[in-house]
């Protein structure tokens, strides 16, 4: 089922291009995802494109890619190496790009990809 | 005190001069100038810091750091840096990793041997005003409300330290060095020190500063800055036409250990440190004392803990920035300190320009370019030396002549002074 809202106000006043410059160093398929969302409001295709993306992003230095690719049933830290400080980076990066404020202790609790999806989804939903 | 000899094994450059031994060491032997008109190489995408005071600037050619937003900078690609690796770090931290790869290399360590308590890290470097400037703004703009994970990471003055020390797994010694534009030749001295005093088998010592107009344009609040505009007249250490200092930023990383512990693993010392000294003006915040009486200090305290005299130096890199009072009081240093044995000197700021708190360390490293390959430094950029510099021994052209001892002169505002004195390896 495709959820369709529209996207928060000061996202959606953002240019293209000002989206492309805060996206420098993700995959064009990535961007090409946030655009859409832009444009039609809909999470479910924005969400496995951007949030395996913005993990990989925010990876430790040196650290190995999973073979299998950043799937959802991976845990952020003990399967990642995500540390606080990234999870943080993370946040402020996801609060910079959608204008959602997302307080820290929100984003404390989320253990695995699959939970950061589900996380963003309803935070968009709901802006 | 039992000393420890020191020796220097790796080198690793990110200069207005090149950007590899090999390049560096040319731009010495042929005084090629690394400067060229500022607005082709630190004005950023949206214009700002084009112009200002300074008209002319030491180019890092390759290397694109200036954004505000890590993922789109940009480095040689001789150099394997983890984009990862460089989310938090400030624009300098790009270089210094770079540099820091090289002088590895030609010491012919891998970041594996340096995770042992015998190696440490010493570092210079003023942070990075840019950063600063960018997360405050946004800070502010978020009525205080928001700050980046990544602010204080990237920004402030011991930034050099805890990225290289935990990039590279230091457990040793890590301390970083602020004494304005002698901080570079302070980390270096005291990493000898370390040596010196068997607390250390290993030190690497690592200089950096970005090029931006948040780190360069206030200078010209102080009339510090050159206002010339073509790049062979803006840095003229010594002339009577010079008129400031033009700035430069980059990295030089060097690789400082135990002669016995070098040898012990086979690895080839450049030069030998053999003595450094340091003394304050204690005269003006700013301005040096114009007799360079603190320098004067440095430079004997330096020749005595060294063991040696003024008669056995064969060169002296100064520190002349081209700022009319500064190289002033240097010449005047110089002489007091060398008058009854004329020796070279020369300023290689001239072709570099000047680097701040990577300086020091900058100069040390072409010290030992010289006594390694065997050439000294000529003073570029030289048309009508300055009345009062004029009885300096200031060679036009590079010298392929061996010194077999050398000193490097270093100073900071405050009157903060440091000198080097270095050695061949078979110097005895």
């Amino acid at each position: 089922m495709t959820t369709s809202h529209l996207p928060p106000r000061n996202f959606a006043a953002k240019s293209p291009d000002q989206i492309r410059e805060e996206l420098i160093g993700f995959p064009p398929a990535c961007i090409a995802a946030v655009l859409r969302y832009r444009a039609d409001g809909e999470t479910d295709a924005l969400l496995p494109a951007l949030v395996p993306a913005m993990i990989a992003f925010h990876l430790p230095a040196g650290a190995k890619r999973p073979t299998g690719g950043i799937t959802n049933s991976l845990r952020l830290q003990a399967d990642l190496g995500l540390d606080s400080l990234a999870l943080s980076e993370m946040a402020f990066k996801l609060d910079d790009l959608f204008g959602v404020a997302i307080e820290l202790k929100e984003v404390a609790g989320i253990q695995t990809v699959g939970d950061v999806q589900v996380f963003l989804k309803n935070r968009l939903d709901a802006a | 005190m039992n000393h420890h000899e020191v020796v220097i094994t790796g080198l690793g450059f990110v200069t207005s001069i090149g950007h590899s031994r090999a390049a560096v060491s040319r731009s010495l032997r042929e005084l090629q100038t690394g400067l060229a008109p500022w607005e082709a190489i630190a004005g950023d995408s949206a214009g700002n810091g084009a112009g200002g005071a300074a008209k002319v600037a030491g180019r890092l050619s390759g290397f694109d750091v200036g954004s505000t937003n890590p993922a789109a900078w940009s480095w040689p690609s001789e150099f394997q840096i983890d984009p990862n690796a460089v989310r938090a770090l400030p624009p300098q931290g790009v270089y210094a990793l770079a540099a820091v790869q090289q002088a590895l290399a030609e010491a012919r360590l891998t970041t594996a041997e340096l995770g042992h308590g015998g190696t440490g890290l010493y570092c210079a470097s003023a942070g990075s005003p840019r950063m600063l400037h960018y997360h405050l703004g946004k800070l502010e703009a978020s009525g205080w409300q928001r700050a980046h994970p990544h602010g204080v990471l990237s920004s402030v003055a011991g930034a050099l330290n805890f990225h290289l020390g935990a990039q590279l797994g230091i457990r040793g010694a890590s301390c970083g060095f602020v004494s304005a534009c002698a901080s570079g030749s302070h980390a270096l001295g005291f990493a000898g020190d370390e040596i010196r005093l068997g607390r250390q088998q290993r030190m690497l010592v690592v200089t950096a500063e970005e090029l931006t107009a948040e780190n360069v344009l206030p200078f010209g609040g102080m009339g510090a800055l050159s206002r010339a505009t073509e790049p062979r007249l803006a840095s003229r250490p010594f002339d009577q036409g010079r008129d400031g200092f033009v700035p430069t930023g980059g990295a030089v990383a060097l690789v400082l250990e135990s002669a016995a512990g070098a040898a012990w693993r086979g690895a080839r010392g450049l030069a030998r440190l053999i003595g450094w000294g340091q003394a304050c003006d204690g005269y003006h915040m700013a301005k040096p004392h114009p007799g360079g009486r603190g320098l004067v200090d440095a430079m004997q305290l330096a020749l005595r803990d060294a063991g040696t005299s003024p008669a056995a130096i064969g060169y002296v890199n100064a520190h002349a920035t081209s700022t009319p009072e500064g190289d002033r009081a240097e010449a005047r240093a110089l002489l007091h300190v060398f008058g009854g044995h004329p020796v070279p000197v020369s300023s290689t700021k001239a072709l570099t320009g000047h680097g701040l708190s990577l300086a020091g360390a900058m100069e040390a490293a072409f010290c030992v370019l010289a006594l390694d390959e065997g050439f000294i430094p000529g003073q570029a950029h030289l048309v009508e030396p300055d009345a009062e510099c004029a009885q300096l021994m200031l060679p036009r052209e590079t010298r392929l002549i061996q010194p077999h001892m050398v000193l490097n002169n270093s100073c900071g505002f405050g009157g903060q002074n440091v000198a080097h004195v270095f050695a061949t390896t078979t110097t005895p």
